[in-house]
């Protein structure tokens, strides 16, 4: 497992993709705060001279958060969406497999190799997008609550978890990018359309965790919840990490 | 021993059989020859083997151990040779070499001198260069390289010459020969003149039923003792025209310089040459003809398609 996971991130380092995720991550952090602090101004030049009839109030560090995780639920995760169906797949696409499982390694360790390769990048990616997001909002703002942003910075991680995993189902179930691709993008366009209900049994799914990082920012979150929030996901993951490697178990290889 | 035993092998893919009741066994130190058409089921036979594919029913034997599909550690005496090998772009073929020694957990103080020494053998000296950039047929004297890193036990060649233009099989042959001798290679390929060159004994599949096993000598022999070349001073079609009114039970064609006869039960060879003597033919030359391994092929195969 040592040497698939040293191998993948070989595999990453000689690629783009090591570069790509930190820099996007970099950008965002510091992008957003930037964003939030003068959005009035980037308005009022969008508009010209006309008068508005409203008047926006003063951002707050509230605004630089929710500026951050708007950009890390929408550009950054489709990132990860387009990269990860990719690197799972591309091994199936480019007939690299049968060479590589005619030596003793194990289905399940090649798979989950990829899996904690990939999200270990985007963790360290997250963490120095938290880190400089952190300081620019306390340089802009003045404030900035660096614990319930390194929770929030866990809590968006566990929803990237979620999605690759969603991403490694579809590698194992189709044999194209463009399917697996497409599987993987309407799922998470179904999961997002989730949130538009209130109901009850839809309120921890994984598309919610978004609720959560405000919460706890906030500082409304109940612990309860929290659990919850943090349970489902898991167990989503857990599902389609088990049916992925299961597939992929099954699955007849041609050299 | 037995370092690759199949019994009753067989793989289904819905009402099609692939390969049906496969039976055979590889000595330790043998070259097998596993031949056949393309689709015959040599493939097939190769992915069950290394667990690609899941066999339908049967049993697979390595050095005398079950395999089990979800097994790993019979691999370690197993180097495998694909027939278009595809490696990562992005290593070069001494990075892809480390790899695949780090993979086996290969223990050797000079592990770097093991892995050049390979290299130099399949002559892959300069092995900074990607693989990207590599010629078919150096992709292909890599992938026996990579193959030997862990010094299996058992080489498996799935069809290493087939794509390759004749430098290229030549290089690669050469290699085989080398390893003769030294490993159990079980060689499946559709080109016979290779399979002569190097195989101690063969098995031909078809439409995935093994049709016939042995040595090569020993399979000629038997399909093809009673064939003679008769070369006379008069026309071969003229020859040709006499023995075949006179017998028309025996198979006879022109070949060469005179005409091919392979006898039957019903007529030996004294009965025919006198005739021949007595129609005023003068023989210049009558001798037993040495058999190549296509005409057995050719002749298996159109007996098994009919």
């Amino acid at each position: 497992m040592k040497t698939l996971i040293k191998y993948d991130f070989f595999y990453l380092k000689r690629t783009a993709k090591f570069i790509i995720f930190p820099a996007l991550a970099f950008l965002l952090a510091v992008i957003s705060p930037l964003t939030a602090k003068y959005m009035n101004q980037i308005l009022e030049f969008a508009l010209g001279s006309e008068d508005l009839p409203v008047s926006f109030p003063d951002p707050t560090v509230m605004d630089s958060y929710t500026q951050y995780l708007g950009n890390l639920y929408e550009m950054f995760i489709l990132v990860v969406i387009f990269v990860s169906v990719g690197i799972f797949v591309r091994d199936k696409t480019k007939i690299l497999i049968p060479l590589i499982l005619t030596k003793p390694i194990s289905r399940t360790k090649y798979l989950l190799s990829k899996y904690i390769t990939f999200n270990l990048l985007l963790f360290v990616s997250l963490i120095i997008g938290y880190l400089v997001f952190s300081y620019y909002t306390f340089v802009l703002f003045g404030e900035v609550d660096m614990l319930g942003m390194f929770y929030g910075t866990l809590l968006y991680m566990l929803y990237v978890l979620f999605i690759t995993s969603i991403a490694l189902f579809a590698s194992a179930v189709f044999d194209t990018y463009i399917l697996a691709m497409f599987f993987t993008f309407g799922l998470y366009i179904i999961i997002n359309i989730f949130n538009i209900f209130k109901a009850t049994l839809f309120q921890y799914f994984p598309g919610r965790i978004i609720n959560a990082i405000t919460e706890i920012l906030v500082g409304t979150i109940e612990g309860v919840d929290l659990i919850f929030y943090i349970l489902v996901p898991v167990l989503f993951i857990a599902a389609f990490m088990g049916l992925g490697i299961k597939l992929f178990l099954s699955y007849d290889f041609k050299a | 021993m037995d370092m690759l035993k199949l019994v009753n092998l067989t793989k289904k893919y819905g009402d099609f059989t692939a390969v049906e009741g496969l039976n055979l066994t590889v000595k330790q130190g043998e070259v097998y020859g596993f031949i056949g058409k393309n689709g015959a089921g040599k493939t097939t036979t190769i992915n069950m083997l290394l667990s690609l594919i899941h066999k339908s029913s049967g049993q697979i034997f390595v050095a005398e151990e079950e395999v089990d599909f979800k097994d790993v550690i019979y691999k370690r005496k197993i180097g495998f040779v694909p027939d278009v090998p595809v490696f990562p772009s992005y290593m070069s073929a001494m990075e892809y070499m480390v790899y695949v020694a780090e993979i086996f957990d290969v223990k050797k103080d000079d592990i770097n001198e093991h892995l050049k020494s390979l290299l130099a053998f399949v002559e892959l000296e300069d092995n900074q260069k990607k693989i990207s950039q590599y010629s078919r047929g150096m992709k292909q004297r890599l992938a026996i390289a990579q193959a030997l890193v862990h010094d299996p036990d058992i080489l498996v060649m799935d069809e290493p010459t087939s794509a390759l233009d004749p430098i290229g099989r030549k290089s690669v042959m050469n290699v085989i020969l080398q390893l003769k001798g030294k490993k159990t290679i079980f060689y499946s390929t559709h080109i016979l003149e290779d399979v002569e060159r190097v195989c101690d004994r063969i098995g031909l599949i078809d439409r995935g039923k093994l049709l016939l096993e042995g040595k090569i000598r020993d399979i000629q022999d038997m399909y093809y003792k009673d064939k003679y070349l008769l070369v006379t001073k008069e026309k071969r079609e003229r020859l040709l025209e006499a023995i075949t009114q006179a017998f028309p039970k025996i198979d006879a064609k022109v070949d060469g310089f005179g005409v091919e006869i392979k006898l039957s039960n019903a007529h030996g060879v004294k009965e025919i040459l006198t005739y021949v003597m007595e129609q005023n033919f003068t023989i210049e030359q009558f001798m037993p003809v040495k058999t190549s391994l296509e005409d057995v092929f050719v002749e298996v195969t159109n007996e098994n398609a009919h």
